[in-house]
């Protein structure tokens, strides 16, 4: 039997999906499926277990409680879905790796359930991405007709009153983003060809991701700026949070891969450690200054990083993610970009790594040492 | 005194259901909600007699608050005008905003005739560290009961009386937050309690008090909070007992309306009467003898029938009580008091819609809060345009829509402070929150500053004098920095000088001179004057505090001048005091402050201090332009002090290293006086530096300390300057010091002073040029490498110019001049070769000290 190796958001929680539009009693903007707070609650998770409707209860379980998929500020969550309820677009804005796409594909599936109106957002990306192109073998045959025009996601999202991702904006060319911001502001398209202008049902919204570090690539307009409303996901700053995080994420890949390996929780604890130190640049104790690689050190990467090594352990080891698997897949992780940011890490594991007494960290340090970190 | 017959109907038993008659409403200090529920109330209730938890003896200030030339934000103050008072504070305030439900039960009450009083303790029960028998206020130290039986050490500032009473900022009130799905208490408070509808808020706030007062009971024991029960136990007798005795004055209980913190009023409501705390006051109450209800909960003996401070002279016991402006700064900075703490601003815009509904009655209109919301992001959006952030009207509008989803989301009415933050930060912020937040706190806490009528008595002389200046010389009120600028040729800011000098002679927290320098010179020979200016209730509090020493900032700047002339014991302390008087036209302090400058700078006034008191004088003389000073007697005062200080140099040369640089400087201000006051004869001045450099010249064998060589050297230097000694005498005299008998270190200290003063001209001097010459070869190794630290400190003060001048005539005497005219050509070779010459050099300096540091 086949599997799909990644389900889409609204297959994978298509049961929570379920008991919260069951239970949901509040008004829900035209053509959402939820009303914005049961939406916040999707994102954020709940404690709370509800009750599912018959059609989805398998072997017996008549409830579910609704997991966390983005682990951070709830203010945060309340704005991006108050704004998709709003005139404007959302534009998620955060360094690489902090969980933009993840929240964006998330949003769409609760509000919309669909996240699979997608538009990659590249330097080759045309216009026709945005708006429609054409069967040409059929406009050769028939001439313009509705048959013929292949829509965009967008264009998709417009006439069936959904929520349509834009990944990456800002590496966009300039005349794309232009094209967004009619369309944007009119909600709707004008198709010349048919002499038809298809208007944007209600339900239609943008969520954009922009990395912060391509800042300038293709700086946005400022009228394309003031359509959207921005919201900044931020890297995770709490240790144990992103431990969480990082555990519970990774757990799930290892559960979607059929990975079958031990994730010593103090493992755990020791990679986010690294890369939150080497991130900020100092020992949580603030007692050691270090030098920052080049490298984005986020929860993504974290995560990554840990799933690789249980990908090791595995295939090739007892199955049991020790010092040695983390400390190979951390070199791949931090000298990603710039060969200097070795040095950092060897720095690291020098000054930092070689002083803490517990076990775990000084086989983390003699497997450096063997690997010829330094 | 009262007739006997009243006497006897105070007596009578006011029965329990009297006391449930009585209609108790409970508020949160500076509620809007509170208030405007409070308005209606009085509206419908038309109650004859209001008591309102306050300091009873603060009553009388009542009509003063209710007129409408007074406006909030302003503060009750009490104060001890005590000498102690300057070492701990003994001060209490009582803060007031527009929508402080006990302001508006004042200025409700006042609309529909309603006798209106106050109901606490006094306000002195309410200072830091003060007891009222066995319980004492929470800032006592144990050491304060056996000195000062009222008062403690404690320096700690209280920022208002109701302070030591927090029960919302408790940790069981914000773990009760948290579990109905808020962040805070404050954003629980204002969802629930201020955005409730009309009508809603007494039964709740009740309900919760009592909650809060059962938690507290079960979570908070411990020592501390048992003192803190017990002066609440007291407090709330008291209130009681003012009730009481209304009633016993004649007054229905159905026409009392008592207003009192939620936490206090719980605990007589009748709506939780039945289902009373267990160890409540109302358990007690309730089950006592009405006609003992006087007695107190803690212990009878305890509850001051008549507060009153014991064991104080008469004459100064006197509590201060009067009525300040405060600011909306200030009231936010309590944090925890009282809900509207945190945005001043935006909950009176919020209580302005609120009367709104209330006047017109209409319910139907915009949420109090979506309307306030609406022009918080309004303003917002002004302000940050003008902060060059580009935003339009779209975006207000976008981000009022956004904290209006962003309430529902949240259940809330309508959009609350936290909505509006975030709704501007990601549609007018681009969802960064750096300049939109600090923008939108400034916005939300206000500017605004209370005022106090000037008709109004309770203002005194000072407070009066203050103000009026402030108008008069269009200086700001605002509590917020605010620079400001004086030119001293301008009338008007010759004024606001003088009120900001008097203000800072008196330590009054008003303004801050930017100014460079801190020595009072500076400021004097200035025309110009920059100040940072910021109002704080401080200002109004120290004003107070001070109008026991006068009537005018001028008179009692006076005697504070006078006071500290007394305690001066130098003449440059007394000649600064001169100074600071001159400043801020202190006139009452000329005479005196001269006198004492006089007495002072007799006999055993050193010869630094009469130096800087010269240096004082001179400049009040030359700054006779823009201040009136009495010149004759200065002028004559600089006479004496200046032969003085001349004849006192040659002992002040005997000194140590450190001292003599201090001479030092002390010998060129006395120059620098001559330069600028041309009346005064340099002779007296010459002979002593003549003294000075004959005496290092002369062999001394009698125990007397010897003259410093750098003094010796300064002195010659300043010989020059005064013209006293041709380049000739100067070569001899500098031929003597730097002699090898004189020994290599003093001569190089000599040459230190001798070149502290105008180098340009020595250094060209050709005779001079020569002894240093002369003195530098003769010197062994070792002795050069003792001596190079201060002559490369000597000699790295000489500018570029100076240098080469010096260099030329070095050539010139090394007979290297020709060498030195002729173009070199720089090779590369040259340059390694040099730089090889300058390692050998290196290398031998260190082999000579040993060490490669100081031979660096």
């Amino acid at each position: 039997m086949h599997e799909q190796i990644r389900l889409s958001a609204e297959t994978r929680h298509s049961d929570e999906l379920a008991a919260l539009a069951a239970v949901d009693q509040a008004p829900r903007p035209d053509g959402w499926l939820l009303s914005p707070r049961m939406v916040a609650t999707f994102i954020l998770g709940s404690d709370e277990a509800y009750p599912l409707p018959p059609s989805h209860q398998k072997n017996g379980q008549k409830k579910i409680k609704i997991l966390p998929k983005y682990i951070g500020e709830r203010e945060l969550v309340e704005v991006a879905v108050a704004t998709l309820a709003s005139d404007r677009a959302l534009l998620l804005l955060g360094q690489p790796g902090t969980a933009k796409s993840w929240l964006s594909e998330h949003l769409s599936a609760a509000i919309s359930g669909t996240s699979l109106l997608v538009v990659q957002g590249t330097a080759g990306t045309t216009e026709e991405a945005i708006k429609y192109g054409w069967n040409y073998a059929m406009l050769l045959a028939e001439g313009p007709s509705a048959k013929a025009m292949v829509p965009s996601p967008m264009l998709m999202g417009m006439r069936e009153g959904k929520i349509v991702r834009l990944e990456e904006l800002t590496r966009c060319p300039s005349e794309v983003q232009d094209a967004l911001i009619s369309l944007l502001s009119e909600k709707m398209m004008a198709v010349p060809e048919l002499n038809e202008v298809i208007a944007a049902q209600r339900g239609f919204n943008v969520i954009a991701t922009a990395n912060t570090r391509d800042r300038g690539v293709n700086e946005m307009s400022s009228a394309l700026k003031r359509r959207f409303n921005f919201v900044i996901v931020p890297v995770i700053d709490d240790l144990e949070r992103e431990a969480s995080i990082v555990e519970s994420r990774t757990a799930e890949l290892m559960d979607e891969f059929k990975v079958k390996a031990q994730l010593p929780p103090d493992m755990v604890r020791l990679l986010v450690t690294v890369f939150h130190e080497l991130r900020e640049g100092k020992t949580l104790d603030g007692s050691v200054k270090l030098r920052t690689p080049n490298s984005v050190l986020s929860t993504a990467e974290c995560i990554s990083t840990l799933f690789n090594s249980a990908l090791q352990a595995h295939y090739f080891d007892a199955g049991k993610v020790t010092p040695e698997h983390i400390l190979r897949g951390m070199v791949g992780a931090v000298t990603k970009e710039d060969q200097r940011d070795m040095a950092c890490f060897g720095e690291y594991m020098e000054s930092v790594a070689k002083n803490r007494s517990e076990a775990a960290w000084q086989k983390f340090y003699d497997a450096g040492r063997k690997a010829g970190v330094r | 005194m009262m007739a006997r017959a009243a006497q006897r109907s105070l007596n009578r038993t006011v029965t329990v259901d009297e006391l449930h008659r009585i209609h108790i409403f409970p508020v949160r200090h500076h509620s809007p909600a509170a208030s405007a529920e409070l308005a209606a109330l009085i509206r419908k209730l038309r109650p004859r007699l209001i008591l309102i938890e306050g300091p009873i003896d603060a009553t009388h200030l009542i009509p003063l608050i209710a007129s409408d030339e007074s406006v909030p934000p302003l503060a009750v103050y009490s104060y001890l005008p005590d000498a102690r008072a300057e070492h701990f504070p003994a001060q209490a305030m009582w803060p007031f905003c527009s929508y402080s439900p006990e302001y508006v039960a004042i200025k409700e009450g006042a609309r529909t005739g309603a006798r209106i009083a106050f109901c606490d303790l006094p306000s002195f029960c309410h200072f830091p560290g003060i007891r009222i028998g066995a319980v004492e206020n929470q800032m006592a130290s144990p050491e304060a009961q056996t000195e000062k039986e009222y008062f403690s050490e404690d320096e700690q500032l209280p920022a208002t009386a109701a302070n030591e009473m927090i029960p919302f900022g408790s940790a069981f009130a914000n773990r009760l937050a948290e579990k109905a799905g808020f962040r805070s208490f404050e954003e629980f408070w204002e969802a629930r309690w201020e955005m409730g509808s009309p009508g809603a808020f007494t039964p709740a706030l009740l309900k919760y008090a009592h909650l809060l007062r059962l938690g507290e009971i079960e979570e908070l024991a411990g020592e501390h909070h048992r003192v803190e029960q017990e002066r609440t136990g007291l407090r709330e007798a008291m209130m009681w007992r003012s009730t009481v005795e209304a009633i016993r004055q004649g007054y229905d209980p159905g026409e009392i309306l008592v207003v009192l913190g939620a936490y206090h009023a719980v605990v007589l409501h009748p709506e939780i009467v039945d289902t009373p705390p267990s160890t409540s006051l109302l358990d007690r109450l309730i089950e006592a003898d009405p006609a003992s209800f006087q007695l107190a909960p803690v212990d009878p003996a305890v509850i001051p029938e008549e507060p009153k401070r014991k064991r104080r002279q008469a004459g100064d016991d006197d509590v201060v009580l009067t009525l300040i402006p405060y600011s909306y700064l200030r009231l936010s900075e309590q944090t925890g008091y009282g809900a509207g703490n945190r945005a001043p601003a935006f909950y009176r815009i919020v209580w302005e819609y609120m009367q709104q509904r209330l006047d017109n009655g209409d319910t139907d209109a915009i949420h109090p809060f979506s309307a306030a919301a609406r022009e918080m992001l309004i303003l917002l959006r002004r302000e940050l345009d003008r902060h060059g952030q580009n935003t339009s009207l779209a975006d207000a509008i976008e981000a009022y829509r956004l904290a209006q989803t962003l309430a529902s989301i949240r259940d809330k009415p309508a959009p609350g402070i936290a909505e509006i933050e975030q709704a501007g930060i990601a549609c007018m912020g681009r969802g960064a929150d750096g300049v939109v937040r600090p923008v939108l706190q400034r916005l939300l806490v206000g500017d605004t500053i209370g005022r106090i009528s000037s008709r109004l008595m309770v203002q005194s002389a000072l407070q009066r004098e203050f103000y009026t200046t402030v108008q008069e010389t269009k200086l700001p009120l605002k509590d917020i920095p605010v620079n400001k600028d004086l030119a001293l040729t301008n009338r008007t800011d010759q004024a606001a000088s003088l009120l900001l000098h008097r203000l800072k002679v008196l330590d009054v927290p008003f303004a801050r001179l930017k100014s460079s320098g801190d020595r009072a010179y500076n400021r004097l020979i200035a025309v110009r004057e920059s100040w940072e200016v910021r109002w704080t209730p401080l200002v109004d509090t120290r004003l107070v505090e001070l109008s026991a020493y006068g009537s005018s900032l001028a008179r009692v700047g006076a005697r504070f001048v006078l006071r500290w002339l007394e305690d001066a014991r130098s003449i440059d302390a007394a000649s600064e005091l001169l100074l600071s008087a001159a400043l801020a036209g202190l006139e009452d302090a000329y005479e005196p402050a001269l006198r004492r400058c006089d007495a002072l700078g007799a006999d055993k006034a050193s010869f630094i201090h009469l130096a800087q008191a010269c240096h004082n004088l001179a400049a009040l003389l030359q700054y006779r332009q823009v201040r009136t000073v009495p010149l004759g007697p200065v002028a004559a005062l600089l006479m004496r002090l200046y032969r003085r200080a001349a004849a006192g140099l040659a002992s002040a040369g005997r000194v140590d290293d450190q001292a003599a640089q201090q001479t030092g400087e002390a010998m060129k201000m006395l120059y620098n006086v001559l330069q600028q006051q041309s009346q005064l004869d340099p002779q007296p001045y010459i002979d002593a530096l003549i003294q000075v450099r004959d005496d290092d010249a002369a062999e001394r064998d009698d125990g007397v300390e010897p003259m410093h060589p750098f003094v010796g050297g300064l002195a010659l230097s300043l010989l020059v300057l005064l013209g006293a000694l041709d380049g000739a005498g100067v070569a001899r005299h500098l031929n003597l010091a730097l002699s090898p008998a004189a020994g290599a270190w003093p001569a190089a200290l000599y040459l230190s002073g001798f070149l502290s003063l105008n180098k340009t001209y020595l250094v060209r001097s050709r005779p001079v040029v020569e002894s240093l010459n002369d003195y530098l070869t003769r010197l062994e190794p070792d002795e050069f490498m003792r001596v190079l630290p201060i002559l490369r400190r000597t000699l790295s003060v000489l500018s570029t110019g100076e240098k080469r001048y010096l260099l030329e005539l070095l050539s010139e005497l090394l007979g290297f001049m020709p060498a030195m005219q002729e173009h070199l050509p720089v090779s590369a070779e040259l340059l390694a070769k040099a730089s090889l010459v300058d390692a050998e050099i290196a290398e031998l300096l260190a082999a000579l000290t040993g060490d490669r540091k100081t031979g660096g």
